[in-house]
């Protein structure tokens, strides 16, 4: 016998490890992770999240890129397609449908460079709207469907353009040399949102160096005119969202008139933020440093509501898990969320009541089961599902019965 | 679908997907924690296998592992283990001396007592009497089961650097587990022949 082998046998008897130092490794994973992906995910805006359920399968088509999944999907199929050739999944914002439903906007990197496209919603007829060798991408519907603003380099730093619906009459609304991303069109589509950018780096113990941009918030009106800037300091993260009665603009910590007479500086960071149908509440979600975690830079996702003027923040989830995701059924009552223990464990769709009572897991499924999206007349929860061996759009009634694939019937 | 997709897939596509490095986490975190726990006590593996994830994490990008990343993991693991250099000496030498484990929390107390604890306080004091790479050769090769040239891999050095480092720990294996010998009592109440 090799005395090598011997030592195979050295403390053979060695416990297998907790789930807490599992937990525990997987939380200091995930603020690595955090800091990395924090800037890029904010970027996901609720842009047509509402428009339930088709909006449900561009996020599995998205959701599915992001794992190379192949999910069939009828029209995903040829959208997917058309996307393959993406550089960078997170470049890739969710496809985005029309008000009334009948064309699809995204962004595809099949030429390499990036173009806005856009396909009847049956998959059909795809058009490149852009056609220029520069990168044009995040394509944002203005809300009465007939315009679509976009970022594009083609002046060598990002700017914002507006175009026609048909790709025609591109114009260009910041003549700058700033890096000008994110269009987000206000509710009454006269004015448009978006961030500048001003190139940092910074050293992350742990990390190395790390290059990011800082964002100022700008506003400009959708002929070019009244350009101003929102913010008084800049931040790194990338969230954008008006409120629904336009009046205010939620950007990484602050919660900033859109009118520009002030901002209010939030308490601390939200990971993500959605208001209330009625746009009187905003749920939130935010993450707790985790006292029990080994490092420095443990975090605990909780979900939260504050009041929309920022006031009145409350916790609703008390639990050592990740909870993310919230979504405001349509009276208002209830808010949806997806709920995991560790970072890529298995995901869970929960709802309670908007005050956090009443807790339920809608899915209790070995799957994982993931953001949820309320149908209009708040009945149905559309998600996304790996239940079937891919990531596919899925729904269930509100109450967690009849839970079934949404798109496999569909082809 | 997903489940086909190898390390060296996921690795690729963390670089413009970052959260595409949990499945590496989810797979291999057991393995590590085992690994370090052996080497180290469950204490510091806890905070020693978050440290090699977070770390491998950072340096996804220079990896040129292209299957399995677990040789890679391994590495790192070994390297901050080596902080600890002098506190896993001290441990095997006071192991073997006493025959007690403070580090190793076993599953079963019986097992401590019963399960070949003196052969592993031998094996202690032959690990204690190597140089610390030919001990990370060595235990990458027994606790981690990699091949030698996983060991290179891990260690990034040379296989024939594996090689010699492991022919010096054999040699020292086999002098220190024949002067335990000598002592007669411990191959005595174990009744492990080492020669069989």
């Amino acid at each position: 016998m090799d005395e090598l082998d011997l030592f195979r046998n050295f403390r053979r008897g060695v416990a297998t490890p907790s789930a807490d130092a599992q937990r525990r490794a997987s939380a200091r994973l995930a603020s690595a992770l955090d800091v990395v992906v924090g800037r890029e995910k904010a970027a996901r805006l609720r842009q047509g999240r509402r428009r339930w359920p088709l909006v449900a399968i561009a996020v599995a088509i998205v959701a599915g890129m992001a794992l190379l999944a192949t999910p069939a999907l009828g029209i995903g199929d040829r959208l997917l397609s058309l996307i393959q050739g993406k550089r960078s999944p997170l470049d890739v914002q969710a496809p985005a449908w029309s008000r009334d439903g009948r064309t699809i906007v995204f962004v595809s990197w099949r030429d390499g460079n990036g173009e806005v496209y856009a396909m009847d919603a049956d998959g059909s007829a795809p058009r490149n709207l852009t056609q220029h060798p520069a990168k044009d991408v995040r394509p944002a519907w203005s809300p009465d469907g007939r315009s679509i603003a976009f970022a594009s380099s083609r002046d060598r730093q990002s700017e914002i353009y507006v175009m026609n619906a048909d790709g025609s009459g591109k114009r260009n609304l910041t003549r700058d040399r700033a890096n000008d991303d994110y269009p987000t069109w206000s509710p009454d589509g006269r004015r448009i949102a978006f961030l500048r950018g001003y190139p940092k780096r910074a050293n992350v113990p742990g990390l190395g160096v790390i290059h990011y941009y800082d964002y100022h918030l700008y506003v400009v009106n959708a002929d070019g005119s009244g350009l101003r800037r929102l913010t008084p300091n800049p931040t790194w993260r990338k969230q954008l969202v008006w409120s629904p009665d336009g009046r205010t603009i939620y950007f990484g910590r602050y919660l900033v008139s859109a009118d520009g007479s002030g901002a209010r500086r939030l308490p601390y960071i939200p990971l993500t933020a959605v208001w209330s149908p009625d746009g009187r509440r905003i749920a939130f979600v935010r993450g707790l440093p985790d006292r029990s975690q080994v490092g420095p830079v443990g975090r605990n996702h909780e979900i939260y509501v504050m009041n929309a003027d920022g006031s009145g923040s409350r916790r609703l989830t008390h639990n050592r898990a990740y909870d993310g995701e919230p979504a405001w059924s349509p009276d208002g009552r209830k808010i949806a969320f997806q709920s995991t223990k560790t970072i890529g464990g298995n995901k869970e769709i929960y709802v309670m009541n908007a005050d956090g009572s009443g807790k339920r897991n809608l899915t209790r499924n070995p799957a994982m089961d993931g953001r949820p999206s309320w149908s209009p007349d708040g009945r149905r929860i559309a998600f996304v599902s790996d239940r079937d061996g891919r990531l596919d759009a899925h729904v269930m009634n509100a109450d967690g019965s009849g839970q079934r694939s949404l798109t496999s019937q569909e082809r | 679908v997903d489940a086909v997709a190898s390390d060296a897939d996921y690795l690729a596509r963390s670089l413009s997907e970052p959260t595409a490095f949990e499945p590496i986490f989810d797979r291999h975190f057991g393995a590590v924690h085992r690994y370090l726990h052996r080497r180290a006590g469950r204490d510091l593996a806890d905070e020693l296998t978050a440290e090699t994830f977070a770390l491998a994490f950072s340096r996804r990008g220079s990896c040129r592992a292209s299957g399995s990343v677990l040789p890679w993991l391994y590495g790192i693991a070994t390297n901050l283990l080596h902080r600890h250099r002098r506190a896993e000496r001290r441990q095997l030498h006071a192991y073997s001396r006493s025959g007690v484990d403070r580090w190793v929390a076993y599953e079963d107390e019986a097992d401590a007592r019963v399960d070949g604890s003196s052969l592993d306080a031998r094996l202690a004091g032959a690990l204690a009497a190597m140089r610390p790479r030919e001990r990370d050769a060595l235990l990458l090769y027994a606790l981690a089961d990699l091949s030698y040239e996983e060991v290179a891999l891990a260690l990034d050095v040379p296989v024939g650097t594996v090689r010699t480092w492991l022919h010096r720990a054999r040699a020292t294996a086999q002098r220190e587990l024949a002067a335990a010998d000598v002592d007669g009592c411990l191959l005595a109440t174990t009744g492990v022949d080492l020669n069989g």
